[in-house]
């Protein structure tokens, strides 16, 4: 976990190279694949489904070579970027960690079972340690959610497998 | 006109709609005055919940939203020197030196009033100008729609961004998520890699959701853990009939400054609010005693920035085209309600657009009625933990995505977007061209490609023939060119 915040926040110090070069190297493969679509005969005369992607890569293509090229010759203040110092940092995997085992989990668990427990786990994980406040606001939060989507709106949530299944079938 | 403002009011006055409207107006109130949650980010999270709900009644909800949240900025901004909004950031230097001289009723006071005259001016005016200008788009051809969408991609790209270049590659990266799925000529399907959902292109609401809502949630829940100072409780004092009289010739500029710099595409509320207390300053005969906390730094500002956010939604309404990414948030949810922004919106849904336009104005007036109540409990709701706000945000965002298509693959669009857009934003690379580029992409290659037809590949379609297209462009070719010309004009100096 140490070593991929490291990796992650060398990243950003060479974000200034390393966004534009993405941008560049992707385009190059969306326009490789641009020749291949292929426009149906009825419209051969016409502009073809390559036209305007292909112009819009192009574009993006200079664009991301001139911030290479200004990376480049910029500097090596201005080259590694140095971000304010955020006062909780480890925050920012937590949540990217959670939210991966939400999606996860949510076809297994179902909304109603998965959402209270993320909740509550996930207000604990950032900072509210107090239970007082932890407690009320995951209900209150999860009850929201329950009665806004699934129940009110009728939004056909998950609702997991097996006995999770049941209790979902018993709140909607 | 008058017969459709009528059915407008009626709709207005059913109780189930003005109890949304009483919603918005407190929703757009505590959003906009709690730090790091943005007008944009609520109307958007908002959008999935308006999903259930008839056109009506969840626009007059967002509408009211998207005016209030404006205004309530300025109510950190008085009180703690921190703008609960962008748009409030120059109220900052008058409306807190008034508050350090121990009179924050009466700073509260001017920013409320200020934002209730602008915002419900700037309404008027909408409802005024919007369905002519709509009259006058309805003459446009293939060639000034796409010349109009590349002028507004331009503006928004290069106008208040930290980077042009950078700017023009979130231009061009919306515009390329758009042209994913069955091209809208020939059915021929583009960059779908085989996932039978992306035949529809990218869904517009997981992708702001995760913009906007996902990457703001992981930069407030890396700050600290509450956004809330000590709060004592305080009182509003609107300003005295004199005290309005002699803020009149500043309204009087302000105002109209305040609608014309939010009707031009990329400029919005923010700018409006610094460019008219510059000017209240340079017109001043006291201009020394601006930042030492006088009204007129407090009323030129808010009642520009409420009049620009009114303004901004006429080329929304009668165009079709989103200048700013609130409106840019609008359009997107006009389409997940099967209504298409632009000038048929008049002639086909007129009872729609006009119940629109008279939730604006009444918007901005209950801010006058409403704000008082709120400013009352708003030391509660401005010391909520940022754990559950950002919670909150989080999954009303995952959720609100699935809701839309009822599809696992929504939820990972959101989260990609939000890691993505909070990478990007860190890096300065502005949202607001990524998703005016997605929702506008698909019109402007539609319009481009059949201008091309028409013309059988030639290119003088834009500029022969088309003054109004000509005009777009050679505006458009300006704002690239400004960058090129300062250096010049640096380099001969």
């Amino acid at each position: 976990m140490h070593q991929l915040r490291r990796y992650f926040q060398e990243f950003a110090r060479r974000g200034e190279f390393i966004i534009p070069l993405s941008f560049l190297v992707v385009s190059i493969f969306l326009i490789y694949l641009s020749t291949q679509f292929r426009t149906p005969v009825r419209f051969a005369v016409a502009v073809g489904p390559a036209f305007f992607p292909q112009a819009v890569l192009a574009a993006i293509m200079i664009l991301s070579a001139k911030l290479i090229y200004d990376y480049l010759r910029a500097d090596s203040l201005r080259k590694f970027r140095q971000f304010d110092k955020v006062e909780n940092p480890r925050n920012l995997w937590i949540t990217l960690a959670f939210m991966l085992a939400y999606v996860l989990l949510l076809g297994i668990l179902g909304f109603v079972v998965l959402t209270p427990i993320w909740v509550g786990a996930y207000m604990y994980a950032v900072g509210i340690r107090r239970w007082k406040l932890l407690i009320p606001a995951a209900v209150i939060l999860s009850a929201l959610l329950i009665v806004v989507f699934p129940v009110l709106f009728q939004v056909p949530l998950p609702r997991g497998i097996g006995i999770f299944r049941t209790i979902s079938i018993l709140v909607y | 006109m008058l017969s459709n403002l009528a059915l407008g009011l009626g709709n207005l006055v059913i109780p189930a709609n003005f109890i949304w409207l009483l919603v918005g107006v407190f929703v757009g109130l505590a959003a906009g005055a709690t730090p790091g949650i943005s007008g944009t980010m609520t109307v958007a999270i908002l959008i999935p919940i308006t999903y259930g709900m008839d056109s009506i009644p969840a626009f007059i909800l967002l509408t009211s939203v998207y005016a209030v949240a404006v205004y309530s900025g300025s109510i950190t901004a008085v009180l703690f020197r921190t703008p609960g909004a962008p748009e409030a950031a120059a109220t900052v230097m008058d409306g807190y030196a008034m508050t350090k001289k121990g009179e924050p009723h009466r700073a509260l006071g001017y920013a409320m009033f200020s934002s209730f005259l602008g915002g419900t001016i700037g309404a008027m005016v909408l409802l005024l100008v919007s369905p002519q200008l709509a009259k006058v788009a309805l003459e446009f051809g293939s060639p000034e729609v796409f010349s109009l969408i590349a002028f507004t991609m331009v503006a928004v790209s290069s106008i208040n961004v930290k980077n042009q270049i950078k700017g023009l590659v979130a231009a061009f990266f919306g515009l390329l998520l758009a042209t994913v799925g069955l091209d809208v000529i020939t059915s021929v399907p583009r960059y779908t890699f085989g996932i039978s959902v992306l035949q529809a292109g990218f869904d517009f609401i997981p992708v702001i959701l995760g913009l906007f809502g996902v990457s703001e949630a992981l930069r407030m829940i890396q700050g600290p853990t509450s956004v809330g100072r000590a709060v004592k409780k305080v009182r509003t004092v609107l300003p005295r009939i004199k005290e309005i009289k002699e803020m009149l010739p500043t309204y009087l500029r302000s105002i109209p400054i305040g609608i014309g710099i939010g009707a031009l595409p990329g400029v919005g509320a923010t700018t409006a609010s610094f460019v008219t207390y510059a000017t209240a300053a340079r017109v001043s005969k006291e201009p020394e005693k601006f930042g030492t906390g006088i009204p007129e730094g407090i009323c030129a500002p808010e009642s520009a920035n409420n009049a620009a956010a009114m303004g901004a939604m006429v080329p929304l309404l009668s165009l079709g085209i989103p200048g700013s990414a609130t409106t840019a948030v609008m359009l997107g949810a006009l389409t997940l309600h099967g209504l298409r922004a632009g000038p048929l919106l008049f002639t086909h849904f007129p009872e729609f657009a006009y119940t629109i336009l008279v939730s604006a104005i009444v918007a901005n007036i209950l801010i006058i009625v409403v704000s008082p109540i709120f400013i009352r409990f708003f030391a509660r709701i401005f010391q909520i933990p940022t754990g559950i706000i950002g919670t909150g945000i989080l999954m009303l965002s995952v959720v609100g995505s699935f809701a839309i298509r009822n599809n696992i693959v929504d939820i990972w669009i959101v989260l990609i977007f939000g890691l993505l857009g909070y990478v990007l934003e860190k890096h300065d690379f502005p949202m607001a061209p990524i998703v005016i580029g997605l929702v506008l992409g698909q019109l402007g290659e539609q319009e481009l490609r059949r201008s091309l037809i028409i013309s059988g590949g030639d290119p003088s379609i834009f500029f022969v023939g088309h003054p109004i297209s000509l005009t777009f462009l050679a505006i458009s070719v300006g704002i690239l060119l400004i960058p090129v010309f300062k250096k010049l004009k640096g380099k001969f100096r």
